[in-house]
């Protein structure tokens, strides 16, 4: 038993954090649509304390950010960072104590947050025994991928990737105040920008550092071609991991902190789509001339798609933080709007690299790229319609709130169709993550074996 | 060791960014000036229940400069004057919230000024807002009495 779990066979921790991260996807994906559903119909499942609104909402955000896309963006992580001259993981065994303590720490969470038992802080809502899992996880993480990078390799795409590793344990200490974990060291206005503060993390210095890395390395190994210079790239790493940590007073526009630190906030908010738009154009980039390639490869499509959608939705927060437009967009649905893209395409490039990386951690071809093209299309008709509803209804509040005269009742009940759109949205996307891991699923168990030669990713250096 | 520096900078980076846009933002004059209020363990406890049910998923607590110029009640549904950092000082967790919802709470004692009818409102639901039949008479309890320190 425990050599099966903390195994030394090649890729499978990258595999296993891969396959845990599919399932989470549709556990995600199936408290989401709920917690939509009781935005239509606010009594439903209210009976019962573990189902209630708040509680589910907590645990959404949580299996979300940490059951779906966490571990499909390590796993694809560590499958890129072991690539080429580097030989494999530094050592699989510690990868994969690494992916039990974060499923261990997802499924405490999971039952603890309906429970009751939270930190009452939006985005990190855990309890610290789940936070100091994670913690562990996170440090065994930076050790490996650490240890594996060193092994050489000039690829321009491993900065972000270092970006990311060592982010993560940063973000979960200071976000989360683990240098005293029993209790929230923070309070008081301090608290409230520590919780912004991990709220951009997370998309920021957590999730968008390995999706940026795993989407230049992946797309320049299929295209055959380097993103862009090893220059551009290293200064995309920099003006990321300079920025990102600065957004957190963003969220506090007319609020109750400083004006210099709102204005270093949203200033860094809007410098931030400058290492966002260089990713997603190195992603274009490579392909130009391919497109048609792109056709046999619904992996890339969605790699494309994902960095489309993080690119407009870091653009929708970073216009909802200047002082104008921030008067009727802050603290309403458009923020939902934004996440929906911002949180949703780094789903999309998790879900591509998932597809994309089948056969170079399963050795086996992906059963069906009609079901990841239908995956791919449900994907891209929920953002289609639920990011237009929701950022309109986001509008219509803030543009009723501010004439001062339309009680908030109204203006609750104007937007009601608006969340019956995203809830259908949610439902969708419930059956997308269904058809995704019943696809890798049916890969590992019937795929068909491809070739030794062809189980290499082709490292492009630039 | 190209690796290294990139974990180096990754790690001051964020440590320096926490540090300037969360720490210093406290040292400000105003934000010093802002003392705690003292509560009592019951209204601490109302807090607490507040935070566990996840209110701040949907109400905030927090009115911003642009919308406290309608001044306090003026109508049954008037958000309130804008929050100050007083309003925070003290707080663990702080609970601004980042959606609303439902209507902002910063002020709901000015608006609903009786007990009765805010357990009511939470044993029934209204609206939007789900009902909370599982709520203990003990809890519900604490949990309106902090809501009515909300002024």
């Amino acid at each position: 038993m425990l050599a099966w779990m903390f195994s030394d066979e090649r890729w499978s921790a990258a595999r296993r954090f891969l396959f845990a991260g599919a399932v989470w996807a549709l556990a995600a994906a199936a408290y989401e649509s709920v917690v939509w559903a009781q935005r239509v119909w606010p009594g439903l499942l209210a009976d019962f304390p573990w189902t209630s609104h708040g509680r589910l909402v907590a645990t959404a955000r949580d299996l979300w950010t940490f059951g779906f896309l966490s571990p499909l963006l390590i796993g694809a992580a560590l499958r890129v960072a072991g690539q080429g001259e580097r030989d494999g993981l530094w050592s699989e065994p510690l990868a994969n104590l690494a992916l039990w303590l974060w499923t261990a720490a997802q499924l405490l969470a999971t039952w603890w947050l309906h429970a009751g038992w939270t930190r009452g802080r939006p985005f990190g809502e855990a309890p610290w025994p789940v936070d100091l899992l994670r913690l562990a996880s996170a440090l065994l993480l930076l050790w490996v991928a650490k240890r594996t990078l060193e092994r050489g390799g000039q690829e321009p795409a491993l900065g972000f990737l270092a970006l990311g590793f060592a982010a993560m344990p940063a973000v979960l200490v200071l976000g989360k105040g683990l240098f005293w974990p029993f209790a929230n060291p923070y309070a008081g206005v301090v608290d409230a920008l520590a919780q912004s503060f991990l709220r951009s993390a997370l998309a920021w210095l957590w999730c968008a550092p390995l999706a940026a890395g795993v989407a230049l390395y992946l797309v320049a190994a299929f295209a055959g071609r380097p993103a862009w210079a090893p220059a551009l790239v290293g200064a995309s790493v920099v003006a990321l991991g300079a920025l990102a940590p600065l957004v957190a007073p963003a969220a506090f526009v007319w609020g109750p902190v400083p004006f210099w630190a709102q204005t270093v906030g949203a200033v860094a908010q809007v410098l931030l789509l400058l290492p966002l738009l260089t990713v997603v154009t190195g992603v274009v980039r490579p392909l130009a001339g391919r497109w048609e390639a792109v056709r046999e490869q619904p992996g890339v499509a969605f790699l494309v798609a994902g960095w489309g959608g993080v690119a407009a939705g870091a653009s929708a927060l970073a216009l909802a933080s200047l002082v104008g437009p921030s008067r009727v967009a802050h603290l309403t649905l458009w923020e939902e709007g934004s996440r929906l893209l911002v949180f949703g395409g780094f789903g999309a490039v998790a879900a591509g690299a998932a597809y994309t990386l089948t056969p170079h951690v399963l050795g086996r071809a992906l059963v069906s790229r009609a079901l990841a093209w239908r995956h791919f299309w449900v994907v891209v008709g929920v953002w289609a319609l639920a990011t237009p509803a929701l950022l309109l209804a986001g509008l219509a509040q803030g543009a009723t709130w501010a004439t001062g005269t339309v009680p908030f009742a109204h203006a609750s009940q104007a937007v009601a169709p608006f969340v019956a759109v995203r809830f259908a949205g949610a439902l969708a996307l419930v059956v997308a993550h269904g058809m995704f891991a019943w696809n890798l699923f049916l890969t590992a168990d019937s795929g068909e074996p491809v070739p030794a030669a062809e189980r290499e990713l082709v490292p492009v250096t630039g | 060791m190209v690796v290294m520096s990139w974990i180096r900078f990754a790690l001051v980076a964020t440590v320096c960014g926490f540090v300037a846009t969360v720490l210093l933002p406290a040292a400000d004059p105003a934000m010093r000036a802002a003392r705690a209020a003292s509560v009592t363990p019951q209204v601490a406890a109302g807090r607490w229940v507040y935070a566990r049910e996840g209110c701040a998923a949907c109400h905030t607590q927090q009115v911003r400069a642009v919308e406290g110029r309608f001044g306090m009640v003026r109508e049954p549904e008037d958000i309130g004057p804008a929050s100050t950092p007083a309003q925070y000082a003290g707080q663990n967790p702080a609970l601004p919230g980042d959606l609303r919802l439902g209507p902002d709470l910063s002020h709901v004692a000015s608006r609903i000024r009786s007990a009765q009818e805010l357990r009511q409102l939470l044993r029934s639901g209204r609206g939007g807002m789900p009902p909370y039949p599982y709520l203990s008479d003990r809890e519900l309890d604490v949990l309106v009495t902090y809501l009515l320190t909300l002024r």
